[in-house]
């Protein structure tokens, strides 16, 4: 064989090493985008699994907020329909988290609402709940972070192109979950 | 929370009493000590020169060596002999009153430590070599408002064993870690692990270092974290074995009281959150709660710095809002 011919195959075995390389990692991101946003609908899941208790505990005393909690049951059990997209999905939930905020914040007018065992409880669950769709909301974002920069990026963005992978869009905190968070304070977070 | 103005307080009225009569007893010991010790100069000495003088014959050096062993021996058991029982005492009288009044729920062991199975359950070793010898003292524990927390001295080593061109084998201690070690009850339940280092690869090589923190992680059960906190990320790197957990317990509002703690404590910090139990490391060079012996006690600055290790583990909870129980956890 020719020097010249055995140049040509390493060459070429270098140049599929590269390229398989890089596909794989802009697949690895690709499903790390995925698995992230699975992990943030399970956390909501977890969320929708509360609210009917909250609404029975609430009911029992806050007699006033009765248009407030059909919103919050009717939000869910849009929620839990299913065959939602995924930008559907987040808006659902940003109005959710905006009504649980409003409930929260009616809630401080009955005392013995708050008193009640029960509730402490519940609200303790759903302050645990918030937080974790926060970080998974957070895991989301990173792994969309990383995902964009392998796109964008030299030089798996040309790979990328081949792959006709686009970026993707990162969370932005919604008006409601600024709200949301004013009602944190409120609890002294 | 105990100021800096309430401990001169104590210092002047409970303390300094203390003090006093152990100065006493550290005047005597010294009193004691100092004839022996220039004893031992002097006969070290004149075994030098009976060394030197007579090295050709036959057992005189040998009995010079075996003399100088013995006797430094003896110096070193009849000294701590000696500073033992006022060492004891005063940790059981002044540090133990300092521990009080930092906190009365707070209960004092000069001779207990955190255990290494304790410290084995934080699971630094993960990223530090695995430890071989190890000791502590100065143990703490108490629960401060609703959170649990317990604290020693200790020192953590890993050995290494050389053999040289003679065949003879060398074993050599180094550190992993030494300083005040705290276990805290975390306000929040999770399961996994999630550590949190000083970041020293990412501030001094940027983008480069992440990658090589990143395949770090790869090596271990970990994956990096890479948090969206800018700040936080130059002074830390965080591994963790869920994303979600990682954030879940490192929230923004504990990342930025995180950054605040360490920039006013300007030490090193080392965390590491592991089912529902937070683990912190505060590397310290100094033998921490000693009395002096060949210097005055009746000094404020070291009984005050005695006080702020001892209050780190009360800063800690309320700096990083441990009591806060809004979640299920209470």
């Amino acid at each position: 064989m020719s020097d010249t011919l055995l140049v040509l195959i390493g060459v070429l075995v270098l140049a599929a090493i590269i390229v398989m390389v890089l596909y794989n990692s802009l697949i690895g991101k690709k499903n790390q985008v995925e698995n992230a946003f699975g992990g943030m609908d399970a956390m909501l899941k977890k969320r929708y699994d509360l609210i009917p208790n909250l609404v029975s505990t609430v009911q029992q005393y806050a007699t006033h907020e009765r248009e407030l909690l059909e919103k919050v049951t009717s939000l869910r059990s849009q929620a839990i329909q299913g065959n939602l997209s995924n930008d559907d999905k987040v808006e659902l939930d940003n109005q959710i988290s905006g009504a649980l905020g409003q409930i929260m914040v009616a809630v401080e007018s009955y005392p013995d609402l708050k008193a009640n065992e029960n509730f402490l409880q519940l609200q303790a669950s759903l302050n645990e709940i918030e937080e974790q769709i926060s970080a998974s909301r957070r895991a989301y974002n990173a792994a969309v972070t990383d995902y964009n920069n392998g796109v964008e990026m030299f030089p798996t963005n040309i790979m990328a192109g081949m792959m006709n992978l686009k970026r993707k869009k990162v969370f932005e905190i919604t008006e409601t979950e600024r709200q949301n968070l004013n009602v944190g304070e409120l609890f002294q977070r | 929370m105990a100021t800096q103005e309430q401990f001169q307080a104590l210092y002047e009225t409970h303390l300094k009493p203390k003090l006093v009569v152990f100065e006493e007893q550290r005047k005597g010991i010294v009193k004691k000590f100092v004839p022996v010790l220039i004893g031992y100069f002097v006969l070290m000495i004149l075994l030098v020169l009976l060394l030197v003088k007579a090295y050709e014959e036959s057992y005189w050096p040998i009995v010079s060596i075996i003399s100088m062993i013995v006797l430094s021996g003896g110096i070193l058991i009849y000294y701590s002999k000696l500073v033992s029982p006022y060492t004891k005492n005063f940790k059981t009288d002044v540090v133990g009153s300092i521990v009080t009044f930092i906190d009365e729920n707070l209960a004092y062991n000069p001779e207990k430590t955190i255990t290494l199975a304790e410290f084995r359950a934080s699971q630094f070793e993960e990223y530090w070599p695995s430890v071989d010898s190890w000791a502590g003292e100065d143990y703490v524990e108490g629960l401060l408002g609703k959170t649990a927390v317990k604290f020693s001295e200790v020192h953590a080593q890993y050995k290494t064993t050389t053999v040289n061109s003679k065949g003879h084998t060398r074993t050599t201690y180094h550190n992993i870690f030494k300083g005040l070690f705290f276990i805290f009850d975390f306000n929040k339940d999770f399961d996994g692990f999630t550590i949190v280092l000083p970041d020293y690869a990412e501030r001094h090589l940027g983008q480069f270092g992440k990658m090589l923190q990143s395949w770090k992680a790869n090596l271990t059960h970990g994956e990096l974290v890479k948090l969206a906190d800018p700040e936080f990320e130059r002074e830390f790197v965080v591994y963790s074995d869920n994303q979600i957990t990682a954030r879940y317990v490192l929230s923004t509002s504990l990342m930025r009281r995180l950054l605040t703690f360490r920039r006013q404590l300007n030490k090193q910090v080392y965390l590491s959150f592991v089912n529902g139990k937070l683990y912190m490391g505060i590397p310290v060079d100094k033998d921490l709660f000693e009395p002096t012996v060949f210097k005055t006690l009746l000094d404020f600055n070291l009984i005050r710095e005695f006080f702020e290790y001892m209050q780190l583990g009360k800063d800690i909870v309320d700096d990083l809002n441990l009591n806060t129980r809004i979640w299920s956890k209470q």
